[in-house]
């Protein structure tokens, strides 16, 4: 699996390829533990390019949600493939996890995220 | 149509896992060629990669067997592993996202394996664990979500 970090604007794009299963999860999971301690707390999942997940790799995308949440950032999940989003429609994941269509979506989520944070 | 069948021998670890799920992928799409198979092997992928990992994480065996069986109506993986009884529970309840305990991280692959095999058995036969994964995959049903 390949995790390449990118920005927009104040936002991290994280964009994964390859497998997200149990043999990767765990470096998945080092690499959103870095953003946190690096104080990136909102940032965008592009997840078109993930070809397969387990369970194992969806338990880390909701490990991920709640430690993010914790730190009062977001995590946003956009743009997985058919198979990646068979996995979180049957586990009703995608009722949970914060999901976008786009990356476009994704940003505008996380904006409005960081502005009802400012307000509260 | 000829059945495909496929014996594989493992190491249990992730890394071989993934590497017999791309096997089997292959020997179906061969097998499979006509338009709407994909999603049908792909959903059986899924339940054979939980049912893998759980033999690699839960069974304590030295290695595990792994059968494919691609018929012309049906889809057939078996897991075999040697040890002690490991009966998975035939009723599996559904991870609770509303629980007390916020968010669950895991608890899902039986689930997925419940959702994604059309039939899942059990059994336990010299000294083996054997749980057996079906898909229908008929190419009239090509196309339709078999969810």
């Amino acid at each position: 699996m390949e995790i390449k970090i990118g920005m927009d604007g104040d936002f991290v794009i994280a964009e994964l390829s390859g497998d997200l299963v149990a043999g990767t999860a765990e470096q998945f999971k080092s690499q959103m533990t870095k953003l946190m301690e690096k104080n990136f707390l909102n940032v965008v999942l592009e997840l078109s390019k993930v070809n397969f997940m387990d369970s194992s790799g969806l338990g880390a995308c909701m490990a991920a949600h709640k430690a993010f949440a914790e730190k009062k950032g977001t995590l946003v999940c956009t743009k997985p493939s058919e198979t990646v989003a068979k996995v979180f429609r049957v586990t009703r994941a995608d009722q949970k996890l914060n999901m976008a269509g786009t990356r476009t979506e994704a940003v505008m989520f996380l904006q409005n995220a960081v502005q009802s944070g400012r307000q509260s | 149509m000829g059945d495909a069948v496929v014996k594989m021998k493992i190491e249990p670890t992730f890394e071989n896992v993934s590497a017999v799920r791309l096997a089997v992928q292959d020997v179906c799409r061969k097998q499979y060629g006509w338009p709407g198979a994909e999603p049908l092997i792909d959903e059986l992928l899924m339940a054979a990669t939980e049912a893998m990992n759980n033999a690699v994480e839960h069974s304590g065996a030295k290695e595990v067997e792994i059968e494919l069986i691609a018929g012309a109506r049906r889809l057939v993986v078996r897991v075999l592993t040697a040890g002690k009884r490991f009966d998975p529970p035939s009723e599996v309840a559904f991870p609770d996202l509303d629980g007390p305990g916020g968010l669950p991280e895991g608890g899902f692959g039986l689930a997925i394996i419940r959702e994604m095999a059309d039939a899942v058995h059990y059994d336990y036969c010299d000294g083996k664990n054997i749980v057996t994964l079906e898909k229908n995959i008929s190419e009239n049903e090509g196309g339709q979500d078999g969810n």
